[in-house]
């Protein structure tokens, strides 16, 4: 009975599906092709509607539910003729999962923009005006807005998570949650976290601006950056979704065989997890052909500027390593749906396995952070500081050193889980050397600050944050590398502190950083002074106010990830709570200045900065094929005080030739 | 330049002076009560005189440079252009490697072959079992078995040979600054000795504390530590193995009550059980959770069973699927408290006896 409706619905939902989707596929292309013939440059004549903004997240939605239910409805019918009964929450959820994907990306864009090419059709034109933020569109800059945006706001949400923990962890036993809520939120934290510094600069700033800086017109595959996008708004949704479930309580870790036992939330989330990866690999990708292919004339490898450098070397270590995260993931996903046993002991399975295939990616993944974070950091050091970038080639030698070297470390992360105690040694050592590299890079930034002529405007104070506090991210972390220290600092709050110094410090800092300084270029108009230093100084205030007396919590035996503690631990933990509100309370000021800019912000010049990158060479904010024509480059983009030194780039105005103007 | 110069040289010399000066005066770590938490002391205190001067070269810098060469107004004039060629770049690499080195040669490589690689004979082997939220202790020499409560002799060569049943948990004590993972199919193992006489009441690091997320009560998963001379540690030995160990199962008389109560996911059934009084009672106790080790034992109440007194009645501790027969004589008219002595916070309920 039940499985005759189930495969009545599939039918049903098949149905409906491919024929509305024809159909809409059909009609759009005609009429956008129509439209596009007798009214090509006046989108005002439509009504924008708030139907039609929404109309391609509807569709997507639309396609997400046929393909769910397409989905759980081949399993069901398939387990009802293997006689398991019908429904089995997580393999059902899966797979429709599964389908629910492929079906919202087909409805958010894929089948107007892109699949009709696969048939000989002509693919819909896109949607203009601010409705395009909102659709599937292959213009870099939205796609860098849509992510800054979405990381924005995913970044405050899991900040007032952390709230939600420094309030508890005013007492020892707990001030407002119970030991499974603490558990759960503190991994949501987590993960959210991971991915805002995975892809908040890399996916925002690196896509609405390393096109510009290499001066070209677009990514190497618009189609797929646009994809890599629209990937993303289902893991937020996974992850929420999850709670509904029981969530997940293994933090963003989610170690086996723990991660195998608990709570249907987990399959949210190692779903969640394998999307998201998918969107990391092909951004990457995205960004190395783009820099590989598409640099304007003139522009050769020693003249594109750093923050290129940086999301070239992130983007090297996400495409590689990215697909073991999802490897994992996938094994955890098996032993709960299909019991494969990779990590059950009773049948043979190895939990370990799943810690060196984990760190194997996870590890490196701190390099796609922080790489992109030191790569912004030089470049505004470099602006601000009116010199030359210190040793440019040595610092460009230090990323790809650090990309060359993070594969080979992650047993670091596993100095006390009973690994064979004969790789103790040659990971303390490859770990080691890691801090040489990445001594490279702080040279370059001491050395542009070095008898500069410093402009501290609130970009640059971000910067000189950035140098503070990711010293101390390194400097503690050889306490980690080095395996007597570790044996005891392992998976305390010395390594909060050491993770928190490292991410927030080194690329939190860095990214609001950008934000002060490209916003201008991006909207349009200047921010608040005043409300920008007064956001830098609560942030650097309480952010090393609640993450210095971590050390010494860690020091003095509170282990992490723990909803209690022993109650000589109180007052310091405390102390460490209002820094904490402090901390979070510095982003009213951000959120404030915003809203400052976007309604009473003056007019921002081409060039607020005097930067000579190309960037700030066209117009603020950049028109949509980037420079009114190509530019060509004949110098290198941090000349500053060079005698007769030449200009990085230029392009002539609309209309006449880019040589004549050089 | 040169002034530049004189003034980052002086600032740096003076911050590392106050910096070397608090490194050794200010004890960052509490005194280790172990051996090789000895070393590990040693260890970090070396890191931190290392790492002083270079924290404080990165400050001196900023605050010079800051202080020197910063303006809020846009400065008219660009600066030197300095590339950064030539020697600058190659002596800085040959500095930082070289530090490098020395830190992993001491405290790093010398320390892993003083703490992993220098096994003395162990003159006490203790088995150490994680189970979620829950410690359970085996002195296989002695044939003692204990739950939460570890108690060590003083300077004496003690193996912990450590594994799990269930999650991954990890087995740290942090007065001795050690741990290890404790992992389902492995036997991890630590040695180390003793060399102070504490306990948790004097300080809260002694103790053993789960070091690895393992679900709802992992915060909570901890056990007492005790350190205690030889001649204690042999009473304490003694007396546990004088313990009556719970009564074979007695076949129930004709006549006894019933009654049935399951545990499964760390969790009795029934949070209260009423049997008559002055009959026989049989408790069939169902222990459901596959490797997870549980019993079902009565107590007058929860201060009897907190403080250590001896049960009513109790079944012996015994990983599921397993199901155990209780037979006692129903005490008094009152209510009693039953738990699972391994669970004694998260298994719980009441007996009323009418």
């Amino acid at each position: 009975m039940i499985i005759g409706v189930v495969i009545a619905a599939v039918l049903v939902a098949v149905f409906i599906g491919l024929g509305y989707f024809a159909y809409t596929a059909f009609r759009e292309t005609e009429y956008v092709a129509q439209y596009r013939r007798f009214a090509p440059q006046a989108p005002g004549v439509r009504v924008e509607s708030p139907w039609t903004a929404a109309r391609p997240v509807l569709l997507g939605l639309e396609g997400a539910a046929v393909g769910f239910i397409l989905g759980i409805g081949i399993v069901a019918i398939g387990r009802h003729i293997a006689g398991d009964g019908a429904w089995s929450l997580e393999m059902n959820f899966t797979v429709g999962y599964v389908f629910a994907l492929v079906g919202w990306l087909f409805g958010i864009g894929v089948l107007e923009r892109w699949s009709p090419e696969w048939v000989g059709m002509k693919p819909g034109g896109g949607v203009h005006g601010w409705r395009r933020y909102f659709a599937f569109t292959t213009d870099h800059k939205v796609i860098g807005i849509q992510y800054l945006a979405t990381f924005i706001f995913l970044f405050l949400f899991s900040g007032l998570l952390a709230m939600v923990m420094r309030l508890h962890l005013t007492s020892a036993d707990g001030a407002v949650l119970n030991n499974d809520q603490y558990n759960r939120v503190m991994s949501m934290h987590g993960i959210i976290m991971i991915a805002v510094a995975v892809a908040s600069i890399m996916g925002g700033f690196g896509n609405y601006f390393l096109p510009i800086m290499i001066g070209t017109d677009d990514m190497a595959f618009p189609r797929v950056n646009a994809l890599s996008y629209w990937l993303v708004p289902p893991v937020a949704v996974l992850l929420l979704a999850s709670q509904a479930f029981g969530g997940w309580d293994s933090g963003w870790t989610t170690y086996p065989p723990l991660s195998v036992t608990n709570a249907h939330g987990q399959v949210f989330f190692c779903l969640a997890i394998i999307t998201f990866g998918l969107s990391s690999i092909l951004g990457a990708l995205n960004f190395l052909v783009t820099v590989v292919h598409m640099r304007a004339p003139g522009m050769t490898w020693s003249r594109i500027p750093v923050f290129v450098w940086s999301v070239v070397a992130a983007a090297m270590i996400a495409l590689t390593f990215t697909q073991l995260f999802a490897v994992a993931m996938l094994m955890i996903l098996l032993d709960r749906i299909a019991n494969t046993s990779f990590f059950n002991t009773a049948d043979g399975g190895a939990p370990l396995l799943y810690q060196h295939v984990f760190w194997f990616y996870s590890h490196p993944a701190v390099y796609i952070f922080v790489l992109p974070g030191m790569g912004l950091t030089l470049e505004i050091i470099a602006h601000f500081s009116r010199k030359p970038l210190f040793a440019y080639r040595w610092a460009v030698t230090g990323f790809l050193g650090i990309v060359a070297i993070s594969g080979f470390v992650w047993v670091h992360h596993m100095f006390v889980a009973g690994v064979n105690k004969n790789l103790l040694g040659p990971f303390l050592v490859s770990t080691e050397i890691i801090s040489v590299p990445t001594g490279l890079v702080f040279l370059s930034a001491l050395g542009t600050l070095w008898m500069a002529r410093l402009w501290l405007r609130v970009p640059m104070l971000f910067a000189l944050g950035v140098v503070f506090n990711f010293m101390i991210g390194g400097i503690t972390g050889i306490f980690l590398a080095d395996v007597p220290t570790d044996i005891d600092l392992s998976d305390t709050y010395f390594v909060v502190a050491h993770f928190h110094y490292t991410i927030i410090g080194g690329e939190i800092f860095a990214l609001f950083a950008a934000i002060y300084y490209w916003l201008p270029k991006m909207t349009g108009r200047m921010y608040n002074e005043t409300l920008g230093r007064l956001h830098f100084a609560f942030m650097f205030i309480g952010f090393n106010a609640t993450f210095l007396p971590m050390f010494w919590l860690g020091l003095h035996g509170m282990n992490r990830r723990i909803a209690t503690y022993t109650p000589n631990l109180e007052t310091v933990n405390q102390v460490t709570s209002v820094a904490g509100f402090v901390l979070g309370a510095s982003f009213l000021f951000f959120l404030g200045n915003m809203v400052w800019m976007l309604i009473r912000g003056p007019v921002a010049e081409t060039d607020p900065w005097r930067a000579r990158t190309l960037e700030w060479q066209t117009s603020s904010p950049p028109p949509e094929e980037n420079f009114p024509t190509p530019p060509i480059v004949t110098g290198n983009p941090y000349d500053y005080g060079v005698p007769n030194a030449p200009r990085h780039g230029a392009f002539a105005p609309a209309g006449a030739s880019a040589e004549e103007s050089i | 330049m040169k002034r530049d110069i004189v003034a980052l040289v002086i600032l740096w010399a003076v911050l590392t002076a106050a910096g070397e000066f608090l490194a050794a005066s200010v004890r960052l770590y509490p005194a280790p009560a172990a051996d090789k938490g000895d070393d590990i002391d040693h260890a970090f205190r070396a890191l931190i005189y290392m790492a002083v001067p270079v924290f404080t070269f990165v400050i001196a810098t900023l605050i010079v440079v800051i202080t020197r060469r910063g303006t809020f107004k846009f400065p008219e004039e660009d600066g030197p252009p300095i590339r950064g060629r030539g020697m600058a770049p190659v002596s800085w690499l040959a500095v930082t490697s070289g530090l490098t080195l020395v830190l992993m040669i001491y405290p790093g490589l010398i320390g892993v072959n003083q703490i992993f690689f220098q096994d003395k004979p162990a003159d006490l082997v203790v088995n150490v079992q994680g189970v979620q939220w829950a410690w359970l202790f085996n002195y296989p020499q002695q044939n003692v078995d204990t739950v939460g409560e570890l108690v060590l002799p003083v300077d004496r060569n003690i193996k912990f040979e450590v594994t799990s049943s269930d999650v991954i948990h990890s087995f740290w004590i942090p007065a001795f600054l050690m741990k290890i993972d404790a992992v389902p199919g492995r036997t991890t193992h630590f040695e180390l000795k003793p060399t102070r006489i504490t306990s948790y009441k004097d300080d809260e690091l002694t103790r053993v504390q789960c070091a690895e997320l393992c679900g709802l009560d992992h915060s909570r998963m901890t056990a007492s530590l005790t350190v205690v001379s030889q001649d204690e540690f042999d009473a304490w030995i003694k007396e546990q193995q004088s313990k009556p160990t719970p009564a074979p199962t007695a076949t129930p008389g004709a006549g006894a009550q019933e009654v049935t109560i399951v545990g499964k996911n760390i969790k009795f059934d029934l949070d209260q059980l009423t049997v008559e009084s002055g009959r026989q009672v049989d408790v069939t106790f169902d222990n459901q959770d596959a490797g997870t080790p549980h019993n079902w034992a009565l107590y007058t109440d929860r201060a009897a069973a907190t403080s250590g007194e001896a049960p009513i009645a109790a079944s012996e501790i015994a990983s599921g699927p397993v199901v155990q027969h209780i037979v006692f004589d129903a005490p008094a008219p009152g209510t009693y408290f039953y738990r699972c002595d391994v669970h004694p916070t998260q298994m719980t309920g009441e007996l009323v006896v009418q």
